[in-house]
């Protein structure tokens, strides 16, 4: 009785690790994220992220040409187009909800690049606007690579919220089932933002 | 009737009703095991155009579809504890890299070793490292533990060995340790790979209709005596581990970096020999399903023969399957 458990511990084990492919996370990212507001309404999302150290080392050798350990203008340029811009086919890793319906992330704004602590770092603000009235919207985003070949982990110290006074705002981060992906083998970290108009 | 009622009652009593039932189970999960491949999406890997609105709106109404799918709790978990400990094995790596660039042949390089070999256990954990493709061949194949142990390390070091080939070509020849030459080889070789298993499996289909037309494995004395073909282990191994693994590039790649790459280059084996054992508890549980199952059907030669046959063909077809998929899902 005892071999048979064991068989079927051992079965299910295999099943679970036996799937295909060739792709588990090679990078690692910490992302920052600030939620931004206008005076409209929600105006996107500002990230910061933060690069493992031997990915960086590796991008550097890259794309920091004059080895001075500082990335310029011209470097920035090339990293943008050799090492960013590609990522517009897997919506930034930037995976948005607006009342439940999926927001379509094509484009980001102010991307810029640099190195801290040997880490390469990327930030870049992604436009997603939305109107606050007098009813409450709920808008959830999560930063996560589909792919899983890079594991992006959400820095929660780091969230943080730009808004003026206009409005009422409350915002948690939580682990997002609607956002579970690799056949539901992740449920990635995510942030909920619920928001109107202050009436007060 | 009453012999199958007989067989049944010797089935039950025994637990191996239950194994079989464990092991249908485990062979219908493994042929609709998700079968994925990814490219680098930080880089184009030769593609400069940017994809259509259309087709970006398509991946995510995939996207949406696979989200439907759940996956237990428990696993889910386990998955994102690996993810963890990946994250931290590297940065004990980068740390110790570091330290061994100051003292060559301290205790820093033992630890790397060992935390090479460990990084490369928990990495092959993860998808892929050719997993469903050892379990699928042996499925198909009667074989000993010692073809196991073969197949599951001659795949890793494969997987390794490519990947160190191409960083060191690169490093070579051009003087560069660049991550971007890398990925546009390993595009290509994952296209060739996929067609390798794709042609393999389908040569494997058709061998074992062959083999099983002679009764080799079908018949319990012939079958007792069948042996592994190494070639057709040799190949499906080579075919397999052809794609350089991203993984033990990096690592290499950063070595090259902080100079150290003797040091780099020895860590290639622990990793190798790492997800070599991970792979290689996937061969011998195949083998010992196999092993099980003969042991369980051998008194009937009728039950024996349908399970033999439909498991060696299962197991082909899979390899042809997930060849397929991942062939098609390059193009």
């Amino acid at each position: 009785m005892m071999k048979t458990r064991l068989f079927l511990v051992v079965a299910i084990i295999v099943v679970c690790f036996s799937h295909t492919g060739f792709s588990h996370p090679h990078v690692f990212v910490d992302a920052e994220l600030t939620i931004v507001f206008d005076e409209k309404g929600l105006a996107g999302f500002r990230q910061r992220w933060i690069f493992d150290e031997m990915f960086s080392s590796t991008m550097l050798s890259n794309f920091d040409k004059n080895k001075d350990h500082v990335l310029d203008v011209h470097e920035i340029g090339e990293i943008k187009k050799g090492a960013f811009n590609n990522l517009r086919n897997y919506g930034y890793f930037t995976h948005i909800l607006i009342d439940g319906n999926i927001f379509d992330v094509n484009y980001v704004t102010e991307f810029s690049a640099g190195i801290h602590d040997n880490r390469l770092l990327y930030t870049f603000f992604i436009p997603c606007h939305v109107v606050a009235g007098d009813q409450v919207k709920q808008v959830t985003v999560s930063v996560f690579d589909e792919t899983y070949y890079t594991d992006v982990a959400l820095v929660p110290d780091s969230l943080s919220c730009e808004r003026g006074s206009a409005f009422v705002v409350a915002y948690d981060i939580k682990r997002i089932k609607e956002f579970s992906f690799y056949y539901g083998q992740i449920i990635p970290d995510g942030v909920t933002i619920k928001f109107k108009r202050n009436n007060d | 009737m009453v012999k199958s009622y007989q067989m049944a009652s010797r089935l039950s009593s025994s637990g191996t009703m239950t194994r079989i039932i464990a092991l249908s189970l485990l062979f219908c999960v493994l042929l609709s095991s998700p079968v994925l491949a990814a490219q680098n999406p930080f880089f184009s890997g030769g593609q400069d155009e940017q994809k259509t609105e259309e087709e970006i709106t398509n991946r995510q109404e995939e996207q949406k579809e696979k989200k439907e799918n759940s996956c237990p709790r428990l696993l889910q978990t386990v998955f994102s504890m690996l993810s963890v400990w990946q994250k931290k094995l590297r940065g004990h790596l980068t740390q110790v890299s570091r330290d061994i660039s100051e003292n060559p042949w301290g205790h820093s390089f033992l630890l790397f070793l060992i935390l090479s070999f460990v990084y490369g256990v928990i990495h092959a954990l993860g998808p892929g490292h050719g997993k469903s493709i050892v379990f699928s061949y042996f499925l198909s194949r009667p074989g000993r533990y010692v073809h196991g142990v073969l197949m599951g390390n001659l795949i890793t070091f494969v997987h390794v060995f490519s990947a160190v080939v191409i960083v060191l070509g690169f490093y070579v020849a051009l003087k560069t340790a660049g991550l971007t030459s890398f990925e546009d080889v390993r595009g290509i070789l994952e296209k060739i790979s996929y067609a390798f298993l794709m042609v393999l499996g389908l040569f494997l289909v058709l061998y074992r209709v062959h083999e099983l037309k002679t009764g080799t494995l079908t018949n319990v004395q012939q079958y007792k005596t069948a042996e592994t073909d190494f070639r057709h282990l040799a190949l499906v191994a080579l075919a397999t581990g052809l794609v350089p693994c991203p993984g033990a590039a990096l690592i290499l790649l950063f070595t090259i970096t902080l100079d150290i790459l003797i040091p780099g280059l020895i860590a290639m084996v622990c990793i190798a020999l790492g997800m070599g054992l991970t792979t290689t508890f996937f061969a011998l549980f195949s083998i010992a399903s196999r092993n099980t199952i003969f042991r369980v059907t051998v008194r009937s030669q009728k039950i024996f023969a349908l399970s033999s046959a439909a498991l060696s063909l299962i197991g082909a077809f899979a390899i042809t399957i997930i060849g397929s998929l991942l062939f098609f899902s390059q193009l």
